[in-house]
């Protein structure tokens, strides 16, 4: 890149060195990989020693310092990916394109990567070309996708899609009046009064859901017809239309909501756009075909909160998606918003508001469980002369998308926690310094909250003297992840945000003695903060009466996997396995048996059908060697293979392990190949018993929580699915017909009707036959790549687990 | 905050011991005699607690704890530490069992290893490998030496250390810190007639001639540093280590020989 381009970048970033991972993100969506010679230049310009940058740009998956190619194929390989079939597309991808994952095609035309989880999971598989979704992949169609990427057409196979990367809002008029700057609680209740009486109650208001989920459904387009309806007859004044953020039941996508009735409208298209604005604008009731149904046959369910699958959850958090436009300060204001940060400051001396957070029993939603009163108040005692306030919102965990849920559909109740965390914690005692570390993967996330956070600074919520309070000074600085999981360990995270690699520190000090900068730091996950004003609101004991003896509130959770209702749950803490599996989630898909349910994503454990009756609550799922972890739930049913769930597992941790300490790098590694050796047949004997040992050493041993926690879905999955090791072990047999050296296909001569499908397809020409007559498959030829079973439209494809 | 007068006393395999807040479990280990296994630990760089042979168990209060002595500061009084408890040796054979498998043509770690009963493994051996990934070497270079020639290249299992982009770094000055530091002995350096050689990062650093008797002694830029940080005659810099010694010695023995001398006259 030229050097006046490469100025460029460091001028945005103002010269810090700490924005160096945003800088390297700057210069390779540019040059798409980082160009020695630039790098070099980058580490004279920033003083950083050319060896560390070089660490670095190594270190974080998102960078490459190889010429990447021109479409930029990725496929997700999370967790409800992985149990529904992404190894098979991705070995599809890979046969296509002729490289393997991380390599770029030698014309340059293509890269290909795997992605630990793109969050909209209720479409999985996935595969994203140039930031376009395909969902419900299926290896039959890799080809078609591939195909018209390379030839740039927009129109893709399956289900329609659009990319989640740009806004949804690009186009959002904003007719309403600009909130002003607000500089005393005063005028933010004069404002808030200002802003319901503009607003007629009765209005009509109808809320399409652009989640990420129902984004990639084509949500956009629905919500673009609605605009362009509402402009072309003039409804402007009779209907308001919004934008929101995730309303949850990712699985019925694109979904909409018709206020003030409430009407539940489920996979709505664009071409229904115009019916259902004139059933609004004449009040003639519901249009009864896009109404939600429990089955195909079953009745039709008019009202939102009729629907079972919202019936049990209590939408404390993600409930006032439907009701804010992400990027629309206003939205949020007129929901009484920062009017808890007002009571804060005004009423409330720090020291109450730490004891409120103490009292209502909120503990920390990232997974560890920690009580947010006590470390706030240990990080307010703490010795330092600045503290640091961070939302951790390096969601990573595959399988999850909560947070991002929260931060894309409703940011400023987070921004909104974190003042106040910021006031409670460092008011009166030291300066602050706000930081969001966020992950790269979630562009969408970037944009909005960097557009909230501009707003609260333009409103005085942010900057000097918020909302008055003399003394109290506050901002935040957004640092981007660079695609590293260990991030999410809060030393990792801080060394990340100082610009550094994010690797843990060894270190018998908590970071909210000695964090960022060796101060007090006070790091909370974005779903934490995002409980705070409510509790400041409406109270400790209204918020503790909610949950178990030492679990309050309620916890989001994105249920995903082989359930019949995929989506974002938020439920009250104690309801238990079964509730949320079963009466939320609808049970299993085409009546398979429940297998286990995996939680706390690669740091926690897969529970089986006897353990559904425990509560949500972080120390009764810690017992039994899982934990709540920061909320992925992924159900797996008879056709999942818990060796393999394992080995996908340890096989993430492998790759995103920072490699610093030697349990975690090295034992990991031989874990994963003594797995691998198990699910290929080639277990031995005493295999169960050294991937125990290795188990505990690496838990007890290794340097950080990613380290401590890796051996969980080793040790759980064998502790309760122990027999299918056995069946591998001795027997040399996946029950579960999923590794692939111990299955086989054939045809089932009765079944088949000789429709050729499957003949054309085969990328080894082993099956063959002819028209309406039963085809024959080689298994000398067969690789195994499923797609003749994809395809058969009888069933006449087979596929056996074979014994030796 | 560490009160410097403090003292704690605490017990290390059923022997009391009394240390100054701070103290390590490591170094209290030692004042009793009691060694434990380190490979990573270098008294002069902050303790970087990655090998994991140090482990050693802690009970506070109810609590049992796996921790690494290299860094663990004593800040109370009663701890209970355990060096060689049952799930210590189980552990810490499987630590020394991980690095068998990954260094198992180093002579270094293979004494250790047979230190502790573990004379071979079934896992998965690496062919040739003989760095441990201490990052001792890293460490000092940046450190002490203040060059930062060497980092890490990479991450997990493909963690190595490296010359940024692979190439010789423009950063070294050929000190040989990182040889001196290395646990394991990979880091291999050379004197060749007019140069010296560090194999594992590329570097060749031109060395100056000794005044005195011709070697090539140390790389100009490794004087360049040490002129810049010790204060000494000019002329120090220029006589290798040998030379220096040797004519230490005879300007000693010239005084000798010329005191005798007046002495007789």
């Amino acid at each position: 890149m030229n050097r006046d381009a490469l100025e460029r970048i460091l001028e945005r970033y103002r010269r810090n060195p700490e924005q160096i991972i945003a800088v390297l993100h700057a210069l390779q969506d540019q040059e798409r990989y980082l160009p020695e010679e630039d790098l070099r230049f980058l580490a004279k310009e920033l003083e950083i020693p050319t060896s560390q940058l070089f660490h670095i740009s190594t270190f974080y998956k998102a960078f490459s310092l190889k010429p990447r190619g021109k479409h930029e194929c990725k496929v997700c390989m999370g967790t409800a990916c992985h149990v529904r079939g992404a190894p098979l597309i991705l070995e599809e991808v890979e046969r296509k394109l002729g490289i393997k994952s991380g390599e770029s095609t030698p014309d340059l035309e293509f890269s290909l990567d795997t992605v630990n989880c793109l969050g909209a999971c209720a479409l999985a598989p996935i595969v994203t070309v140039d930031g376009e979704y395909y969902g419900n992949m299926s290896a039959p169609s890799v080809g078609k996708v591939l195909r018209q990427a390379r030839a740039g057409k927009a129109e893709k196979p399956g289900k329609p899609a659009r990319p989640t990367g740009e806004s949804p809002e690009a186009e959002f008029s904003q007719a309403r009046p600009k909130a002003p700057f607000l500089s005393n609680p005063a005028e933010l209740s004069r404002y808030w009064a200002e802003l319901t009486a503009s607003q007629n109650p009765d209005l009509p208001y109808l809320a399409v859901c652009g989640g990420p989920g129902c984004l990639a459904m084509g949500s956009k387009d629905l919500y673009l017809a609605f605009k362009e309806s509402i402009e072309g007859n003039n409804l402007g004044d009779k209907v308001r239309l919004n934008f929101t953020g995730c309303h949850g039941f990712c699985e019925k996508g694109p979904l909409m909501v018709v206020f003030p009735q409430e009407i539940f409208y489920t996979s709505v298209r664009p071409q229904d756009a115009e019916e259902i604005l004139t059933k609004v604008i004449e009040k003639s009731g519901p249009v009864e075909r896009l109404l939600y149904r429990e089955s195909k046959n079953g009745e039709k369910i008019v009202l939102e909160s009729m629907v079972p699958y919202y019936q049990r959850q209590n939408r404390l958090l993600i409930g006032n998606n439907r009701f804010i436009n992400p990027e629309s300060i206003d939205d949020y204001l007129r929901l009484g918003g920062y009017s808890a940060l007002a009571k804060a400051i005004s009423e409330m001396t720090p020291e109450q508001v730490i004891a409120e957070v103490q009292k209502a029993g909120l503990r920390g939603r990232g997974g560890g469980g920690f009580s947010t009163g006590f470390k706030w108040e240990t990080c307010r005692n703490a010795h330092g002369e600045i503290r640091y306030v961070i939302i951790n919102a390096d969601e990573g965990d595959p399988g999850a998308f909560m947070d991002r849920a929260v931060l894309e559909g409703n940011p400023h109740s987070v921004l909104e926690g974190m003042i106040i965390a910021a006031y409670a914690i460092t008011y009166g005692v030291s300066p602050v310094q706000g930081y969001i570390y966020l992950r790269h993967e979630y562009p969408l996330a970037l944009k909005i909250f960097s557009r909230a956070v501009e707003q609260a600074r333009a409103c005085g919520l942010l900057g000097k003297k918020i909302l008055g309070k003399a003394g109290f000074d506050f901002d935040v600085q957004i640092s981007q992840g660079g695609g590293a999981f260990v991030c999410g360990e809060s030393s990792a995270l801080m060394a990340s945000i100082e610009g550094k690699p994010g690797e843990p520190r060894a270190k018998y000090i908590h970071t909210v003695h000695k964090g960022i900068h060796n101060q007090p730091s006070n790091l909370n996950n974005v779903e934490t903060y995002a409980n705070v004003p409510l509790i400041i609101n409406r109270g400790a004991g209204w918020y503790s009466s909610m949950g178990t003896e030492n679990s309050k509130g309620t916890k989001i959770f994105s249920l995903v996997g082989k359930i019949n209702r995929t989506g974002l749950v938020e439920v009250p803490m104690g309801i238990t396995l079964r509730e949320i599996v079963y009466e939320i989630g609808g049970g299993i898909p085409n009546n398979k048996k429940f297998k286990a349910v995996q939680t706390g994503g690669p740091s926690g454990g897969c529970l089986p059908e006897s353990l559904l009756h425990l509560p949500v609550d972080f120390d009764e799922l810690t017992k039994v060697g899982s934990m709540m972890g920061s909320g992925g739930m992924i159900v797996m049913d008879e056709d999942t293979c818990m060796v393999d769930v394992a080995r996908y597992f340890l096989n993430f941790l492998q790759d995103e392990s920072c490699g610093k300490c030697t349990p975690c790098r090295e034992g990991i590694k031989q874990i994963v190949h003594i797995l691998n050796r198990v699910c290929e047949g080639l277990g031995r004997e005493g295999d169960l018993r050294r991937l125990v040992d290795l188990g505990n050493a690496v838990q007890d041993s290794s340097l950080c929580a990613l380290g401590g926690s890796a051996a969980n879905p080793l040790l759980t999955t064998i502790k309760y699915f122990e027999d299918e090791y056995i069946a591998h072990i001795r027997h040399k047999r996946c029950p579960a017909g999923v590794c692939k050296a111990l299955i086989e296909y054939a045809i089932d001569k009765e079944k088949c009707t000789g429709c050729m499908a499957c003949v054309k397809l085969c990328p080894r020409g082993g099956i063959t036959g002819e028209l309406k007559k039963p085809h024959w498959l080689d298994r000398q030829q067969c690789i195994k790549c499923g797609i003749c079973f994809e395809i058969c439209k009888f069933d006449a494809v087979v596929r056996r687990s074979v014994g030796v | 905050m560490a009160d410097p007068g403090k003292i704690c006393t605490l017990q290390i395999d059923g022997k009391p011991v009394s240390v100054p807040e701070g103290t390590t479990i490591l170094e209290a280990g030692r004042k009793l005699g009691i060694e434990i296994p380190t490979l990573c630990h270098h008294p002069a760089l902050e303790p970087y607690g990655v090998c994991r042979v140090c482990i050693v168990e802690i009970k506070r209060g109810k609590r049992v704890l796996v921790v690494t002595a290299c860094n663990f500061p004593i800040e109370e009084d009663g701890l209970e530490v355990s060096t060689n408890s049952e799930r210590i040796q189980k552990d810490r054979r499987v630590v020394i069992e991980l690095l068998l498998a990954r260094c198992f043509s180093s002579p270094v770690i293979r004494d250790l290893a047979a230190r502790f009963g573990v004379f071979d493994t079934d896992l998965e051996k690496t062919d040739g490998e003989e760095c441990i990934l201490c990052g001792l070497c890293v460490n000092v270079c940046r450190d002490l030496i203040g060059q930062a020639a060497i980092g890490f290249e990479s991450r997990g299992a493909d963690r190595k250390t490296a010359t940024p982009f692979g190439t010789p770094s423009e950063e070294c000055i050929g000190c040989g810190a990182c040889v001196y530091v290395c646990p394991t002995g990979c880091i291999k350096m050379e004197d060749l007639p007019e140069e010296r050689m560090i194999d594992r990062w590329m570097s060749l650093m031109p060395s100056l001639k000794c005044r005195s008797c011709g070697t090539a002694f140390a790389p100009f830029r490794q004087l360049e540093l040490l002129k810049n940080r010790q204060p000494l005659v000019k002329s120090y810099w220029e006589t290798c280590p040998q030379c220096r010694a040797k004519g230490l010695g005879e300007a000693l023995l010239g005084q000798r020989v010329a005191k005798k001398e007046a002495y007789a006259g």
